[in-house]
């Protein structure tokens, strides 16, 4: 399973950004091979952040969304592609992994 | 027919004032007049006349809609749409209406032919003329929706273009809305005030009617409520300060019964004529 979180930085020591698609960061978790990869928000738009930011997941093949609440736009877009998304705020990626591995996995 | 389009970046500087005693001084001197209300998104001209409707006729937005049983999931749409409005899933498809421009693109791209166009109504524009005999118009966009810029470009089109004179009483802001209701305009008149807000939003107005090239002169509300050090401000301006109008609880007394200036307190009317004859001089 792969799990995105959104952050401030590009190390899962960072913490998880205020905004969910104009996060400076996007940082997935593969629970098979244990690893982060880190990946620079690579949208600069005005509109129409949020179904990117879900389209991008999507791409890279992630089941889970950890971060900020979405807007209605990502949040239909995440629906739309079935990515499941659970709220996390005010800790680390580390630490907003950990969470929601402990109570779902 | 020549149009002027009132702007003034910071809201509630006073560009309905301006444009709708502006309008009426224009119709009273027997000149024939349009006001067109173009803030489609808080439409409120009609409430300083008295609007007798005539026709009214729906705004719509073309947006596509995908056949499920036709679209073999390229995601070419997705890929391409500027303002990722398609989300294309394996199992699923989602076309979010709030951030489809209508262009076409994704309908006219789509290979498997997948996409159709269809109307979705965003508004209406309502055209007719006040009590007093001048044309008037207003457009109204649908709460939720984000974009003005399709009613005023409609309301522009589709209103009579028989008078002398159109005055355009535009949103506020500095954006698309703005540039719709400005483009096409002989001129514009930026109503500021002098504070700090009104000064930098008069910065941002400017630069829009520059970038569009059309002439343009500033007007100052509320003259002396502010302090006189952004009057200066303004006055350093590269724009002519063609007429102030003072803060006088009066007017927003006369203002906030939705009576005209230029009808119930006479002394402020050389105000008016000031713009109009500068009108006159050819910068509308």
């Amino acid at each position: 399973m792969k799990v995105l979180v959104t952050a401030e930085g590009d190390t899962a020591q960072a913490s998880v950004c205020g905004r969910l698609a104009r996060a400076p960061y996007f940082l997935i978790y593969d629970t098979q091979t244990e690893q982060w990869t880190s990946y620079a928000n690579p949208y600069q738009q005005e509109h129409g952040m949020g179904s990117r930011f879900a389209q991008f997941a999507a791409q890279k093949g992630v089941q889970v969304v950890l971060g900020a609440a979405p807007g209605p736009n990502a949040k239909a877009a995440l629906d739309t592609l079935g990515i499941k998304f659970a709220l996390a705020t005010g800790v680390t990626a580390q630490e907003a992994l950990s969470q929601y591995l402990a109570t779902h996995a | 027919m020549r149009s002027l389009t009132v702007v003034s970046g910071k809201g509630g500087t006073g560009k309905t004032l301006f444009s709708t005693n502006l309008a009426w001084l224009f119709h009273q001197k027997g000149v024939a007049t349009q006001l067109l209300d173009v803030d489609a998104e808080e439409p409120n001209a009609s409430l300083f006349v008295q609007f007798i409707p005539i026709r009214t006729q729906p705004v719509e937005k073309l947006i596509p809609h995908i056949d499920e049983s036709l679209c073999d999931r390229c995601g070419l749409c997705m890929k391409e749409c500027q303002f990722s409005a398609i989300t294309i899933a394996p199992k699923k498809t989602a076309v979010l209406a709030p951030l489809c421009h209508g262009c076409g693109l994704c309908a006219r791209l789509c290979p498997q032919k997948a996409i159709t166009e269809l109307p979705k109504t965003i508004g209406n524009i309502r055209l007719g003329k006040t009590q007093e005999g001048f044309s008037f118009g207003e457009g109204i966009l649908n709460i939720g929706e984000p974009s003005a810029v399709p009613v005023i470009r409609q309301l522009k089109n589709l209103a009579p273009k028989d008078a002398q004179i159109r005055i355009l009483d535009a949103p506020p802001g500095a954006s698309c809305s703005v540039v719709e209701s400005l483009s096409g305009s002989d001129s514009a008149l930026l109503v500021t005030e002098p504070t700090p807000f009104g000064l930098h939003d008069l910065r941002a107005a400017i630069a829009v009617v520059s970038e569009m090239k059309i002439p343009f002169k500033v007007v100052i509300n509320r003259f002396d409520a502010g302090s006189s050090e952004y009057v200066e401000k303004i006055r350093h301006l590269d724009a002519e300060v063609i007429a102030t109008l003072p803060f006088d609880r009066k007017i927003a007394s006369v203002y906030a019964e939705g009576k005209l200036v230029v009808k119930e307190l006479p002394k402020y009317l050389p105000v008016f004529e000031r713009i109009i004859e500068a009108i006159g001089r050819g910068f509308a």
